[in-house]
């Protein structure tokens, strides 16, 4: 900015410039509100407060206090157990998916083609069964009975002796097949039917003599 | 008792904090003239200049208590009237809209000016403008404390200030004639 010129004029025209003397009135305006002020501040003078009597609090204050403090504490008991609920449903909700998510895999894994199940199996021969049986072990003891028949010549006999000597021819063929053709089950099998059909008469033919 | 016209300042602020109203009376007394005239520059008008005083002394009074004798008392209670007359006046006019001229000349204020004449350019001022000259050219407040009570930046009272005395010039030549 320019600088101003002939700044001394205007100094000395500002010294010069008039004060101003305000109406008489206006003291006695300030005078009255001054007045009226202290007049307010009269009519309240200052209060005795720790001189006001105490008084002490009937005892339904503390009655109503103290069910309002029960009351408190079973909303918060009640609503820490809503919270525990609400916690409880959330696992089981999540149990409950987790659930639902296996099931749906099962059932998708089942949807899958089954695996192709291939049996395999052989026949195989018995080539021995175990049993080495000596047929001819007993047979001693058969032809020990069929001696003591013949000589004792009981007629009531007869009939079993004649069946054993029958069963005892049947054996000696079988056991002779056997030795032919190797152990054949079938063979084996009937040599055992006949043993024990023999075995019977023997029983019989002892109980009789 | 001695007699307030010859008590100290510090008395006088004593026995006017005792509700003194002889004592109330002798401040208002010393320093109403004074505070009337700055008032009425500031307002430019001599009704709301009476509203000033009068609510700037019940300031005063009541807060009389506060002053802590960082400036003279005088000073305190000019800052208590200066104040309040810019409340009185309207804050929007504060700050004027400055003149549209992209480079206005610095004012050339001649070998004299009527005294008579410059009292009334001032008041014929706009507001704002107005209050800054009155402050900081008749009041002698800084720039920075116009700024604080006018709630503007230096460089905004700066140049309202430039542009009142470039008004003022103008003023003055057109009473000349």
């Amino acid at each position: 900015m320019q600088t101003e010129k002939n700044q001394e004029s205007l100094r000395k025209a500002i010294e010069q410039l008039p004060d101003y003397q305000p109406k008489p009135l206006l003291w006695e305006q300030i005078s009255a509100s001054l007045d009226e002020a202290a007049t307010s501040t009269a009519a309240d003078p200052p209060l005795p407060l720790e001189q006001l009597p105490q008084y002490p609090a009937p005892s339904e204050v503390w009655n109503k206090l103290s069910r309002s403090l029960e009351e408190d504490s079973r909303l918060r008991r009640r609503t820490a157990q809503r919270m525990r609920l609400s916690q409880g449903a959330t696992w089981a909700v999540g149990i409950a998916a987790s659930a639902l998510v296996i099931v749906c895999a099962a059932i998708w894994i089942m949807r899958e083609p089954a695996p192709k199940v291939s049996l395999a199996y052989s026949q195989e021969k018995v080539g021995s069964f175990g049993l080495d049986v000596d047929w001819n072990e007993e047979e001693g003891s058969f032809e020990k009975l069929e001696t003591e028949l013949a000589t004792s010549n009981r007629p009531e006999l007869n009939s079993l002796r004649q069946e054993l000597e029958e069963l005892s021819a049947a054996k000696a063929e079988v056991v002779g097949m056997l030795a032919s053709y190797g152990q054949d089950p079938q063979l084996i099998n009937q040599l055992g039917d006949i043993e024990r059909e023999r075995s019977t008469i023997y029983r019989q033919i002892i109980e009789q003599i | 008792m001695l007699s307030t016209v010859h008590m100290t300042e510090n008395e006088l602020i004593a026995n006017c904090l005792q509700d003194d109203r002889m004592a109330q009376k002798e401040l208002y007394d010393r320093y109403s003239r004074a505070m009337y005239t700055v008032a009425y520059r500031i307002t430019a008008d001599l009704e709301l200049a009476d509203d000033v005083l009068q609510e700037a002394f019940l300031r005063v009074f009541r807060h009389l208590a506060g002053f802590r004798k960082e400036s003279t008392l005088g000073a305190w209670i000019k800052t208590i009237v200066v104040r309040t007359a810019l409340n009185k006046v309207k804050k929007q006019h504060l700050t004027e809209p400055l003149d549209a001229h992209p480079q206005p000349e610095a004012p050339d204020w001649g070998s004299s000016i009527d005294v008579d004449y410059l009292e009334k350019a001032i008041q014929a001022l706009p507001d704002g403008y107005r209050s800054v000259f009155v402050l900081i050219e008749v009041e002698g407040y800084s720039h920075q404390e116009v700024a604080d009570m006018l709630g503007i930046s230096v460089g905004t009272s700066k140049s309202q200030l430039f542009h009142a005395k470039r008004r003022l010039r103008v003023a003055l030549s057109a009473y000349r004639y």
